[in-house]
């Protein structure tokens, strides 16, 4: 995308985002159609879940309603969304993890993924390993170290720069960068072996 | 990031390419329209919950107006009586209705109401770090996870 297209892109979000703080339904939609994919994809490759990713995403955009009117738009939107995200996901894991455990057994078992992210029977990393709807990606990031699997996360699902990622997990741009690069050469290696073993 | 060596920086471009090769998936239509139907639930109940606040603003609004006139009254007793204040103050209180102190406290009210509201759930504001701790806490949360999965891979 040129300079030119982005500036455009951005009054038409920055106009849309407007239109939501003005109560408008229709730009309420827009927004939902513009963040969806990359936000479920952000909540999936978050909890391993399909169905944990579609509650989350839902849960996000009716938020989104609640609070938008104190959001000031300087061109950090989708930041401002995946953080939302991140803090419901965090919330629904401290909530999940102070239920007894025999809440589990009432849970559905058509969902296998679901009910073990209600659960609560493991961190993210762990519930993804058990997940039936694994793919080579999920289990790679899985294995991955908390601050790198937190730098392809930013990158590659809020779609960060690297400067951003810097600022939000408060190191230096070199730092950011050497863990991407860590992290990128870990996943390929990891998902070489994933690919191997199936 | 020109500091940063050109080779590691193209080995990071072509590493993100493969990573990005990787399909994830995507919401299905009926979530995607469960979505914007919670959204517009959501905006339906909070012009009524804003509607309903109507009447807890005229209640505040007389509130205010009492209080205007009680200082209203008690400075014009202890100035002296000798403008007759007490015959004037129905006229100064449909005066004072609109004065910037009562809009002020209405406002005040208002807001604080929201500000309750707000507070109930989680604090959304942006502050950068605050994004890498959540995501920081999802990893870490609840600890076990990494040691079932050290099991796992033993």
């Amino acid at each position: 995308m040129d300079g030119e297209s982005s500036a455009s892109a951005d009054r038409g979000l920055a106009a849309t985002i407007h239109g939501a703080q003005a109560g408008n339904a229709a730009c309420f939609d827009r927004l939902v159609e513009q963040f969806a994919g990359r936000l479920y994809g952000f909540l999936y490759r978050l909890t391993g879940s399909r169905s944990d990713a579609e509650d989350l995403m839902q849960e996000v955009f009716v938020r989104v309603v609640r609070v938008i009117a104190d959001y000031q738009h300087e061109g950090r939107f989708e930041a401002w969304l995946f953080r939302i995200a991140a803090n419901l996901c965090r919330d629904r894991v401290r909530r999940i993890s102070r239920l007894p455990k025999h809440h589990t057994l009432e849970d559905g078992e058509d969902d296998a993924a679901g009910s073990d992210f209600v659960a609560g029977s493991g961190g993210p990393d762990s519930r993804m390993a058990k997940n039936e709807e694994l793919d080579a990606l999920g289990a790679a990031l899985a294995q991955l170290p908390d601050v790198e699997r937190t730098v392809i996360m930013l990158r590659h699902f809020s779609q960060m720069s690297f400067k951003e990622i810097a600022e939000v997990t408060g190191v230096p741009l070199g730092t950011a960068l050497a863990r991407a690069h860590r992290a990128l050469g870990r996943l390929r290696m990891l998902m070489g072996a994933e690919t191997a073993m199936r | 990031m020109s500091e940063f060596e050109p080779n590691i920086l193209n080995e990071i471009e072509r590493e993100e390419r493969r990573v990005a090769s990787f399909s994830t998936p995507g919401p299905t239509r009926e979530a995607v329209e469960r979505a914007k139907a919670a959204m517009r639930q959501e905006l339906r109940s909070r012009s009524f919950a804003a509607r309903r606040r109507w009447p807890a603003a005229v209640g505040t609004l007389a509130a205010a107006a009492m209080i205007v006139l009680a200082v209203y009254v008690g400075w014009a007793s202890k100035s002296g009586g000798e403008t007759g204040a007490i015959a004037q103050t129905p006229q100064d209180v449909s005066q004072l209705s609109a004065t910037p102190e009562q809009t002020v406290m209405v406002t005040f009210d208002k807001q604080q109401k929201e500000l309750e509201e707000w507070s109930e759930g989680s604090n959304w504001d942006y502050s950068g770090s605050n994004l890498s701790a959540a995501l920081d806490e999802v990893w870490s949360e609840p600890a076990r996870g990494h040691s079932e999965k050290g099991k796992r891979s033993s």
